[in-house]
């Protein structure tokens, strides 16, 4: 069946072996302007199927002859959208299927009986009823045509997306490897060169090989820091997984233990919710939260954080509270960039903390942001969908 | 263990070639390095390998997984399949932090160790290498 929805696709195939019929229906079809095709062979019929039809008329005496099984096969083969109409015109006088094989209507699919003699109106309603039915065929072949070629469309993307995931994976491996293997050697032949060549007593040496090495560190946790965040944008798919963030506060709370005890903090939390998402990488943005207030609090005052959860329609808003140093509110956007870092030299850090988070938020349809009064204090917020259940 | 190591090195990296010396000397390690500069030098270095015509198996091989012509892997499944030297310590002297890495080197019976950036970090290679001699002696003594 041509695929391609041209003329042939609305004509009527008129197979009528004996007699005028076929040029008499052709003639009445022609008047009513519909395009009508009379075959005087069952191949002749077969091959004009195949080039397309919206409907077909046989008499019924052609159904007696043994080709009328390769006609069933070729009707069995159509694509899945196409039931071809077939209207056969019964022997006038006779009981209807008298001589047929049985089942032989059946294995011809969607056919309709003319009871001869035919009154030309009967003609023209079924076979306009017929090709009605038939462009409802063509609509769904349409469909079923658009949505293969979306489907490969989405399929080609996806393949595509993938393969520039792992090659950006490996290329952020090899990068962080590569650049890691000489900043390892910098960092071994400063200590070998102070060690063998210059006295423990040359404060100065000393002191420069100390920068050397606290630059090479800091370089390393840039280059790790810029690992774990080009992994975060890669695994860029939204997985709908469950956090409770209970569970995330608590795991950041064990890891910041240390820091928390020595500077004194002292932390008040909510019972947390249950949100979207995943609860070690969460942990990871309460870990870096918990991090920045210990590293920007006031000296001259015992550092108190607050975890607060409020609902707001489907999602909950978390804040993490602290009277810290502050930041003035112009840079409260600017904070989430990479590498934005307010005080370059007195605190350490890589500028790429709240980055990572951002982006860990946004990976669950989150939305990440701070504000501040400074010498007062901090407020990080981060909004995820509620879990649903 | 008194008698002198004999260490077959495949390392690309000059520097770190040194480093290695460098832990070996620390630790007063005596020892003979002979140094496969890629992995198809220490493959045919193994395949060479006859203790009946005066080519011993060394007693330690130190690889890195990173090598040009044939990659640490490739060179550590030569060593293993060679009749002599299956049964050898190996340590994979290596900067990659992959854990895949790390289990493939066990599985192939294999210790590992991180290049670390810290020289002093570096010289406990030194340390390791007796350790594993010393174990190792004590495994062929109890087989």
């Amino acid at each position: 069946m041509n695929p391609n929805g041209d003329a042939a696709s609305e004509r009527v195939l008129v197979h009528a072996p004996f007699g005028r019929d076929g040029s008499l229906i052709q003639e009445v079809l022609d008047k009513r302007g519909i395009d009508a095709c009379v075959c005087r062979t069952m191949p002749e019929l077969r091959s004009n199927i195949r080039e397309g039809a919206g409907a077909v008329i046989i008499g019924e005496e052609a159904l007696r002859a043994k080709v009328i099984d390769s006609l069933a096969e070729d009707l069995r083969n159509q694509p899945s959208w196409s039931d071809l109409p077939l209207l056969i015109m019964t022997s006038a006088g006779e009981e209807t299927q008298g001589g047929l094989r049985p089942n032989l209507l059946e294995l011809l699919g969607n056919v309709s009986l003319l009871e001869r003699p035919l009154r030309k109106a009967t003609l023209i309603s079924s076979v306009r009823a017929a090709l009605r039915a038939r462009q409802r065929q063509y609509q769904i072949r349409d469909y079923i045509h658009q949505r293969e070629q979306d489907e490969q469309v989405i399929r080609e993307s996806e393949a595509s997306l993938r393969r520039a995931n792992s090659e950006l994976e490996e290329f952020a491996y090899v990068a962080s490897h590569d650049i890691q293997e000489p900043l390892r050697m910098i960092n071994s032949y400063t200590q070998l060169l102070l060690r063998r060549h210059l006295s423990k007593d040359n404060v100065q040496a000393q002191e420069y090989g100390d920068i050397v090495r606290t630059g090479v560190h800091r370089m390393e946790r840039l280059i790790q820091d810029l690992l774990s965040y080009s992994q975060i944008i890669q695994s860029g798919q939204i997985t709908s997984g469950v956090a409770d963030l209970n569970g995330s506060l608590a795991e950041a709370l064990a890891v910041m233990e240390q820091g928390i005890e020595e500077s004194r903090a002292i932390i008040h939390h909510d019972y947390l919710p249950k949100v979207q998402g995943d609860e070690q990488q969460l942990s990871h943005v309460f870990q870096n939260l918990l991090s920045n207030a210990l590293k920007y609090r006031r000296p001259e005052e015992p550092l108190v954080v607050r975890i607060t959860s409020e609902r707001r329609a489907d999602e909950w808003v978390i804040a993490v509270e602290d009277n810290g140093i502050g930041f003035d509110n112009e840079y409260a956007d600017k904070i989430f960039g990479l590498f934005k870092r307010l005080h370059r030299d007195e605190y350490p850090g890589t500028g790429l903390g709240l980055a990572i988070c951002k982006r860990i938020v946004q990976r669950y349809r989150g939305t990440m942001w701070a504000d501040s009064t400074p010498g007062v204090g901090s407020r990080f917020f981060f909004a995820l969908p509620a879990a649903q259940g | 263990m008194n008698r002198v190591l004999q260490i077959l090195l495949a390392e690309d990296n000059r520097a770190d070639v040194l480093l290695v010396r460098e832990a070996l000397n620390f630790h007063h390690l005596g020892y003979e390095l002979h140094v496969a500069s890629d992995g198809l030098e220490a493959a045919r270095y193994i395949q060479r390998i006859d203790p009946e015509h005066g080519v011993p198996c060394p007693d330690l091989l130190l690889l890195d997984l990173n090598l040009p012509k044939k990659d640490g892997f490739e060179v550590l499944t030569v060593f293993r399949a060679h009749p002599m030297c299956a049964s050898h310590p190996v340590i994979v002297i290596s900067s990659s932090g992959a854990p895949r890495d790390r289990e493939r080197v066990a599985e192939l019976s294999a210790r590992f160790f991180r290049k670390p950036t810290d020289l002093d970090d570096f010289m406990t290679l030194g340390a390791l290498v007796r350790e594993t001699m010393r174990g190792g002696a004590k495994a062929a003594a109890t087989v």
